[in-house]
């Protein structure tokens, strides 16, 4: 069994990892001017997250992590964005992970991840302007968001067949 | 290890969202427009006839959110200047169909084309 203090302390490594990667992905240009499209650096440690320690526990880690990033490298109008992608992010991922983890390797999980974040994102984009029109833009988002959902969900599987703590 | 099934999910997503992206380009954005929309907050800020433009319009928005500027000719709609930091409006390509929305997230600004039959014109419809 881990102990209390094990788990703070990977709690807080985790958000640290997250925290990291959100700010080396910051300083990449937008890719192909496709506002919204971006590499989802930090699902990796969500996902990871998840099939370690659980989904309450990556609920946790994704929050705080997207709390603590906008404050400090974006403003409070990404907040919103960053927040709600992560929450529905992670639960979607979470009952992906439970419902169908023998026939989906962690790629699909990735794939998911990546899709609902997007989803989240033109949802609260159609919320600030009160108008439903944007979400004709989320079929281009929904390529970026399987693209590189596959490419975050492959190197999570990669690092957590080498990860040995447990 | 990629699985079967993982395939299927990554072509089955990138073929939803090229259906999806399909139809948008011929049922929805197929239409000539005939009007321009300038919304802020969901609320019609401005709207402005294609006909009624001789040559170009500017248009300047200015609100409690930030200031945009506006490109108008009597085929295409543009946004050529904006308050907001990351300026994607500015870099959006201009639009020329009906439904196509060029927006500002941060300035809470949306601008449409639209093709509303109400204002065609009413020597067409006799004629034909």
């Amino acid at each position: 069994m881990r102990s209390k203090t094990k788990e703070l302390v990977l709690i807080s490594l985790f958000i640290a990892i997250g925290m990291v990667l959100q700010s080396i992905e910051n300083s990449f240009p937008i890719i192909s001017g496709i506002p919204g499209g971006k590499l989802g650096l930090c699902n990796i440690v969500s996902i990871l997250n998840i099939s370690m320690f659980g989904g309450i526990n990556a609920l946790i880690v994704a929050s705080l992590r997207s709390v603590l990033t906008s404050l400090l490298f974006g403003g409070v109008s990404s907040l919103m964005y960053s927040l709600c992608g992560a929450i529905l992010s992670t639960i979607s991922m979470t009952v992906f992970m439970k419902l169908a983890s023998d026939k989906f390797s962690l790629m699909s999980v990735g794939i998911i991840g990546g899709v609902t974040h997007n989803t989240a994102q033109v949802m609260v984009a159609s919320v600030t302007l009160s108008s439903g029109y944007i979400w004709s833009y989320l079929p281009v988002l929904m390529i970026i968001g399987a693209i590189s959902g596959s490419v975050t969900g492959i190197s999570a599987g990669l690092i957590s067949s080498k990860m040995k703590f447990k | 290890m990629i699985t079967l099934h993982d395939k299927l999910l990554f072509t089955g997503v990138i073929l939803l969202s090229i259906t999806l992206m399909l139809f948008l380009n011929f049922f929805v954005y197929s239409d000539s427009p005939n009007s321009v929309v300038i919304e802020v907050d969901g609320e019609v800020y401005a709207e402005y006839n294609l006909k009624d433009i001789k040559d170009e319009k500017i248009v300047n928005v200015v609100t409690e959110y930030g200031s945009n500027k506006i490109r108008i000719t009597n085929s295409s709609l543009e946004v050529t200047d904006a308050s907001c930091e990351d300026k994607l409006d500015v870099m959006s390509a201009p639009i020329t169909k009906a439904n196509q929305i060029i927006v500002c997230v941060p300035n809470h600004l949306t601008v449409r084309m639209k093709s509303d039959s109400n204002i065609s014109d009413e020597i067409d419809r006799v004629a034909y």
